[in-house]
């Protein structure tokens, strides 16, 4: 289990990370979303154990990630942007991680080649930053790590490769219960795939659910009445709302029920609830925090 | 570092061995190369000297040119660094390797130790055939090989863990080979710059005071006189003892660095916030000296101390902000100018306390009661400071001082002076007294100088002027160089030395007074001019050349009644200004006459001759000549009538 308590990281005086509390339980796929300079990636590369946090506490199963070489086997970590050595081939690069990671699966790495048809003899830099992606993924599951840190995992990935991608990863949350941290921009393809969601702002994780939860907390109504809007309706926590003719487009957050209860007092003409992609709860949360999407006029 | 922390990974070690290949396989061939040209040279010598001693010494040949060795070990140490540590400069790269299982002390130690690998090898490799090669062709003292093993084990030793402490400092692979080169040469560069400030502001400074002091703080520009001291048997032990215990002191501090050091530094120029303020000043300054003293060149601003002022001023403007926006990353820098006013009132003050002697320097004249024995000459005179600081005596530097003939390197001089050597010394090298009168006319002629610094200031500029300025009206030939060296060697063992490189105007002789009431003094003239003192029993040689009228110049070897000759000449020389012992003189002549006295020399190898032009006033001595037949003056070349032939330099 990853826990992560009150990490704060600041770069010259600018707190990345400002206090953020984390949980993951084992064997799930945590999904970390955010706008641009949120801190996702400072987060991430703390639980690599490569920078050293200013306080607050990252374990793993109660121990410390920070130059601990027992956890740090454990863990892989794909970052946005891959490093390979200069000259070096998916071969070299094989050989180099065996010296280092005892749990290298040679077994994997050969049955891995149907799933990723790169040329292992080739120099990775002459590899598109989408092949590269690939061999990163063909040589950190062959580590068979216990917990995988993705950075922006499948961009530069073409549609195909990143279900194959995602596939393979999650056979293993399957089977071996590994934990998957993810960070991404993605938030259709996360929604496939996480089944917690965090969701960072300012240095901060301000709302971190299961998505089953996240999804059931929020709901979008669509919903007519004779005449106006009722003034109360302004008693449930509306997030946002659009007409279109008598027609109005409400995002609710509370219970269900609860809502739907409230709603049908007030005797609509029309009321139905419709689904919330991960996209929609991720704008309306941040809605609230100044963060909006905005009408902007040229 | 306690051991137990220490770990070493062998996959790490070989990746880094078999990615930098090149560096290791470049640099073996082109020491290989060097080590052959020295074979080269010795198999050519030894076709011709089978003699078992010359034989011997061949092996200190390897010592003796270095310049290959200067380029290497300035090059490879530093690529070897720079390459197993290199991806601590870049995001993507040290997020990859920090993020493996692997701590940063086994991290540090295997990438240190692949590093000191790849610069080490080539030495080894190198050694090892230069030793069979010795061992095999017959020279019979291996030692020299072996210490030119060592010199540069330790070198590379040490600069190669400098390279990687400097990279602790820093983010920027660029950044740190720069710091590399500016830390080395960073001593005899602040030495330089301090000397010319005071040596321009410092009324009477001698700036090659203790000039060799921060060579050893520059291994590769101290490494010449490092081989040179271990070729002659004489080399500085402390000094490779000090350059280990840096490079210990290096690595320790290197590896602690390391272990604290924030990865997210890459590409920063400065990795560690305590060191910005260190890195922005000592910028500010080296940039102020550099820049100062350049503009105070170019514009001719000596002795100005608001020129100074300015010139450094702007020097210091563009280090500060430059050095804020290589931190910064911007150059919207101009906030932090606080921090620049601050830096540009202390170096002004600086400036200041130098321009006007705030520590008495220009000031200070010995008091009589405080000196031991004195020295004056006309020049910094080397053999002088041998004479009163036998301390500082080199038989390397200063074998030059001894008759001997060096033949092959046989010639050893003495390792230290005797009190005989220093008494000797003291009687031939001109303007050495522990006399009262001397010392007090020395010590007046002094105090005229501090008193009158502006005079000379004045006399200098007006000179100046009158050679390039637009309105000048005075003639160069009004004025007078009076350089003059003064050398205390006081009671409790210290030492006062002042040099001023004076100007005298026509109107302003006092100074000239002085000094020829100095050389009034019994014994002091005649130490300036040897001559004056030589009878014939001292004499090796004299020779007189002359021109004649068909252009030839012919020479004639005095070998009879050397005394008389020597009594007619002496006779004139004390008829002449006793200034012209210090100063010398250049006067109209009538004939091409020169006069070259050979003395004979015993112990030491200074003032064995003289030399000088029979000018126009040598009228007895050059009747002399003529009846003695050397010459007749109707077969010489005449020069009064002829203008081009006159001498047109006069008097200075």
């Amino acid at each position: 289990m990853i826990e992560i308590k009150d990490l704060k990281k600041s770069f010259d005086g600018f707190f990345a990370l400002n206090g953020v509390n984390v949980s993951v339980e084992k064997g799930s796929v945590y999904g970390l979303v955010g706008p641009n300079g949120a801190g996702k990636t400072t987060l991430i590369k703390h639980l690599a154990g490569i920078f050293i946090p200013d306080s607050g506490s990252i374990t793993i199963d109660g121990q410390p990630v920070y130059e601990n070489v027992t956890v740090k086997s454990r863990m892989f970590y794909i970052p946005d942007e891959i490093y390979f050595f200069p000259q070096a081939s998916i071969l070299d690069m094989k050989k180099y991680y065996e010296s280092i990671y005892p749990s290298f699966d040679e077994i994997r790495f050969q049955k891995l080649r149907e799933v990723f048809p790169i040329d292992p003899k080739k120099n990775l830099k002459r590899f598109s930053r989408g092949m590269q992606k690939q061999a990163a993924f063909w040589l950190g599951i062959c580590l068979k790590p216990d917990i995988m840190l993705l950075d922006e995992p499948v961009d530069g990935l073409d549609p195909v490769m990143r279900r194959k991608v995602w596939s393979v990863l999650l056979q293993d949350v399957a089977e071996r219960g590994m934990t998957v941290f993810v960070s991404s921009h993605n938030l259709r393809e996360l929604e496939d795939v996480c089944d917690h969601v965090g969701i960072m702002h300012e240095g901060k994780v301000i709302l971190e659910r299961s998505l089953t939860e996240l999804q059931s907390n929020i709901i979008k109504l669509q919903v007519a009445f004779e005449g106006e809007l009722p003034e109360e309706i302004n008693k449930l926590n509306i997030l946002n709302r659009q007409q279109s003719g008598r027609i109005w487009i409400l995002i609710v957050r509370g219970d269900r029920e609860e809502i739907m209860a409230e709603i049908n007092r007030l005797q609509p003409l029309l009321v139905d609830a419709l689904p919330l992609s991960l996209e929609e709860i991720f704008i309306y949360e941040l809605g609230g925090m100044d963060y909006a999407v905005k009408n902007i006029v040229l | 570092m306690p051991l137990k922390t220490l770990s070493f990974n062998s996959g790490i070690f070989k990746n880094n061995i078999k990615r930098f290949w090149l560096i290791t396989f470049s640099y073996t061939f082109f020491m290989f190369l060097y080590v052959m040209s020295y074979i080269n040279r010795i198999t050519e010598r030894m076709n011709r000297a089978s003699d078992i001693e010359v034989l011997s010494d061949l092996g200190n040949i390897i010592l003796y040119s270095n310049e290959g060795m200067v380029v290497f070990l300035g090059f490879y140490p530093l690529v070897a660094a720079l390459a197993v540590f290199s991806y601590m400069h870049f995001q993507k790269n040290t997020a990859m390797i920090h993020s493996l299982p692997v701590t940063r002390s086994t991290l540090f130690v295997t990438n240190y130790l692949s590093g000191l690998f790849i610069a080490g090898v080539p030495l080894v490799f190198n050694s090892i055939i230069l030793i069979i090669f010795e061992t095999v062709s017959g020279i019979p003292n291996l030692s020299y090989a072996w210490i030119w093993f060592g010199i540069n084990l330790v070198l590379t030793f040490l600069l190669y863990n400098f390279a990687v402490f400097v990279g602790m400092f820093t983010g920027h692979l660029a950044a740190q080979a720069i710091f590399f080169y500016i830390f080395n040469f960073l001593a005899p560069f602040l030495e330089a710059v301090i000397k010319s400030i005071f040596n321009d502001l410092l009324f009477g400074y001698v700036s090659y005071t203790a000039s060799r002091t921060f060579e050893a703080w520059s291994p590769l520009y101290y490494l010449e006189s490092f081989y040179k001291g271990f070729r002659n048997d004489n080399g500085n032990i402390a000094v490779i003892v000090g350059y280990l215990i840096a490079a210990i002191v290096f690595v320790v501090a290197g590896y602690y660095l390391y272990k604290i050091r924030h990865m997210e530094v890459a590409t920063d120029v400065i990795s560690f916030s305590f060191v910005k303020p260190v890195f922005k000043y000592s910028v500010a300054f080296c940039s102020a000296a550099l820049m100062g003293s350049i503009i105070v060149l170019i514009f001719d601003l000596y002795h100005n101390l608001e020129a100074y002022i300015v010139s450094y001023l702007i020097g210091s403007f563009i280090g500060y902000f430059s050095a804020e926006m290589l931190m910064r990353k911007t150059f919207k820098v101009f906030k932090a100018y606080k921090g620049y006013i601050v830096f540009a009132l202390i170096l002004s003050l600086f400036l200041c306390s130098i321009n006007y002697d705030l520590f008495g320097y220009e000031r200070k004249v010995p008091q009589y009661s405080e000196i031991e024995i004195l020295g004056l000459n006309t020049y910094m005179d080397n053999t002088m400071r041998i004479a009163l600081k036998p301390e500082e005596y080199d038989p390397d530097l200063h074998r030059y001082l001894f008759s001997a003939r060096d033949y092959y390197g046989k010639y050893e001089p003495p390792k230290v002076l005797s009190e005989e050597h220093i008494k000797e010394l003291r009687e031939t090298i001109p303007g050495i007294s522990d006399n009262y009168e001397v010392i007090t006319k020395v010590r007046e002629i002094h105090s005229y100088i501090v008193e009158n610094e502006k005079l000379f200031r004045e006399n200098e500029k007006l000179y100046k002027e009158s050679y390039w300025g637009p309105t000048a009206e005075q003639k160069p030939d009004l004025f007078k160089y009076r350089n003059l060296y003064f050398l205390y060697k006081l009671e409790n063992g210290s030492f006062i030395e002042r040099k001023y490189d004076l100007v005298t105007y026509q109107d302003n002789t006092e100074l000239d007074r002085l000094l020829r009431e100095y050389l009034s003094f019994p014994g002091v003239r005649e130490s300036y001019m040897p001559i004056l003192k030589k009878n014939a029993e001292d004499i090796h040689r004299i020779y007189v050349s002359f021109e004649t009228r068909d252009g030839h110049y012919q020479d004639f070897e005095i070998t009879k009644n050397i005394q008389d000759f020597l009594d007619v000449y002496k006779q004139e020389l004390l008829t002449e200004d006793p200034l012209k012992a210090l100063y010398g003189t250049s006067e109209p002549y009538e004939y091409d006459i020169n006069i070259h006295i050979e003395f004979k020399s015993e112990l030491l190898n200074i003032t064995t001759s003289h030399y000088d032009k029979l000018y126009s006033h040598f009228e007895n001595t050059i009747k002399y000549l003529v009846e003695k037949g050397v010459f007749k003056l109707e077969d010489l070349m005449r020069y009064d009538d002829d203008t081009e032939k006159v001498p047109a330099a006069k008097a200075m």
